[in-house]
């Protein structure tokens, strides 16, 4: 009775878990299936709802109309020209605004003195977004490009100064004391052990900020630019060119994406104890 | 008084050491006297929360004592200094150091040049044997080889006091024994002044000359026991029947401050 009932288990169970073996790879070519069909999916769904005359085809060009609107940009340079001088606001600005943000951090975290001469201030100023000050850029600098790295560094600037007053705060107090044990002087802590010992966090701060900054050259660049990417877009706007303003916007994606993903590798070996 | 022409004479003068605790003043250490030479092995033993890793503070410079005074070589102690080496419980390296860069710290602080400050790291690395690792980062050590690391960075200063705060208590059993044999090693070879802090009687007597016992909370001086074990003291003087003799006699006098202790706190608990 006993085995039977034993031999009757064992005949199911082997047929069970095959069964469950086939459905779950069947499972895991559909949810690869899924992965890989999505943007061309959501591509070939644009391109047939464009063109089947249901949508106003100017208002809502194809993705084949964004890619010849694109071409032409590129061949007449003026996508070079755009790219070119969104990249370098991006790229003057963050640095300032990192620079003096890392600066900033160190000095606070490390000198009461100077947190409480500046800390109040700068916490009043950080909840402000970079997007409500860009009038007030445009009083002080005028369409200059000098506004542009303004707004751009004052985005920055916050992200790096927390990030880096926080890394700084929490490195392991007993390392502070090895190292003065072992003849460390004061003015020789900050390279040795107060900088490195907040490069993890500084680090998230730098990566974090690279989207800000991006942000923040959207912002400078609609409220007045002569170039720029985000001013293509703005511009193409106003001319009803929507296939170079979308395609305009995923130039714009492309390279903060790119930034991000240059970014994290950078990161990765700069902090790589972490 | 005089000292010898060597180096690392410590001397704790009715030192008193407190803090604010949530309910107000806590005394870690009452009146404390201690006088090491130049070249003693001292264990200060006692029960956590003794004060003897407090005790060990004040000699180091992280903190100031609220009454008396420490004084190294007839000096003042008013911070740290790299006369005074620190091996902590955790091991404490610089995560983004490399074990030579970590050995190296020291020697480059003292402005060795770069040939001498090579030499030095070299010699450390081979003396706690991890020559092989000198290009590891910590994260990839465990921890006994860490501990280690942290020993040689220490010695590397050629410190006149050496300070350890249980340096081997996060260690497994095994481990723990092995470093204790090397530690000695090392230490009959230069033979530096080592104030050595644990909770461990057995690690207390293998180790040391002399035995300072310290009371419950505030820490007091209850006992200064001499260990006349041989020297170099070899792993088999555990079975001695000095050493057992030893080893009772510290237990039975901690036994006797733990329970006067705990009435203490069941009295004022009641």
């Amino acid at each position: 009775m006993a085995s039977a009932h034993t031999n009757a288990e064992e005949g199911v169970l082997p047929a069970t878990r095959t069964a469950t073996l086939t459905s779950s790879r069947w499972k895991e070519v559909g949810l690869r299936l899924a992965l890989y069909l999505s943007l061309p999916g959501f591509l070939l769904l644009w391109q047939l709802v464009s063109t089947s005359g249901a949508v106003n085809r100017i208002l809502t060009p194809a993705p084949t109309d964004v890619v010849t609107a694109i071409t032409r940009a590129m061949r007449d340079g003026t996508l070079l020209v755009d790219v070119g001088w969104s990249v370098t606001r991006v790229i003057a600005g963050y640095a300032v605004g990192a620079a003096l943000g890392i600066v900033t951090g160190l000095l606070t975290a490390r000198f009461k003195l100077i947190d409480n001469l500046l800390s109040p201030t700068l916490q009043t100023l950080r909840p402000i977004p970079p997007i409500a000050i860009v009038p007030l850029t445009i009083i002080w600098f005028g369409l200059t490009e000098g506004a542009k790295y303004f707004l751009i560094a004052w985005g920055v600037f916050f992200v790096l100064w927390i990030a880096t007053y926080m890394g700084v705060r929490r490195i392991n107090p007993l390392l502070i004391r090895a190292a003065q044990s072992l003849g460390v002087p004061e003015k020789k802590m900050l390279r040795e052990v107060i900088f490195p010992g907040a490069l993890p966090y500084i680090a998230v701060g730098l990566r974090t900020s690279v989207t800000i900054a991006f942000y923040s050259l959207v912002a400078a660049e609609v409220a007045g630019a002569f170039a720029g990417i985000a001013y293509r877009v703005n511009v193409s706007h106003q001319n009803m060119q929507t296939s170079l303003m979308i395609g305009s916007l995923l130039v714009l994606g492309l390279i903060s994406a790119a930034a991000d993903y240059a970014f994290n590798i950078v990161a990765r070996r700069v902090v790589f104890w972490h | 008084m005089s000292y010898g022409s060597r180096k690392g004479n410590v001397e704790l003068r009715e030192v008193v050491v407190e803090f604010d605790g949530r309910t107000g003043t806590v005394r870690a250490v009452e009146q404390l006297n201690l006088s090491v030479p130049s070249g003693q092995f001292v264990a200060v033993l006692g029960p956590s929360g003794c004060g003897k890793s407090t005790l060990l503070n004040v000699v180091a410079g992280f903190i100031a004592p609220t009454f008396g005074e420490a004084l190294l070589d007839a000096q003042r102690i008013v911070k740290p200094g790299a006369e005074r080496g620190v091996v902590f419980q955790q091991p404490t390296l610089f995560p983004w150091k490399s074990v030579r860069e970590n050995i190296a710290l020291g020697p480059r602080m003292a402005g060795l040049r770069a040939a001498e400050v090579e030499r030095v790291t070299r010699h450390f690395m081979e003396l706690v044997g991890l020559t092989l690792f000198a290009d590891q980062y910590p994260d990839a050590l465990s921890g006994g080889m860490q501990q280690r690391v942290g020993i040689a960075r220490t010695l590397a200063n050629n410190p006149s006091v050496l300070l350890m705060d249980e340096p081997f208590g996060a260690l497994d059993a095994q481990t723990r024994e092995l470093m204790q044999e090397s530690l000695l090693r090392i230490w009959e070879k230069n033979r530096t002044t080592l104030l050595f802090v644990t909770h461990d009687i057995e690690e207390a007597i293998f180790l040391a000359d002399r035995v300072i016992l310290m009371s419950a909370r505030p820490g007091r001086v209850i006992a200064d026991i001499a260990v006349n074990l041989i020297r170099p003291r070899p792993a088999s003087v555990v079975d001695s029947a000095e050493f057992l003799r030893l080893k009772k006699t510290c237990r039975e006098l901690i036994r006797t401050e733990s329970i006067k202790a705990f009435e203490e706190q069941e009295h004022a608990a009641a």
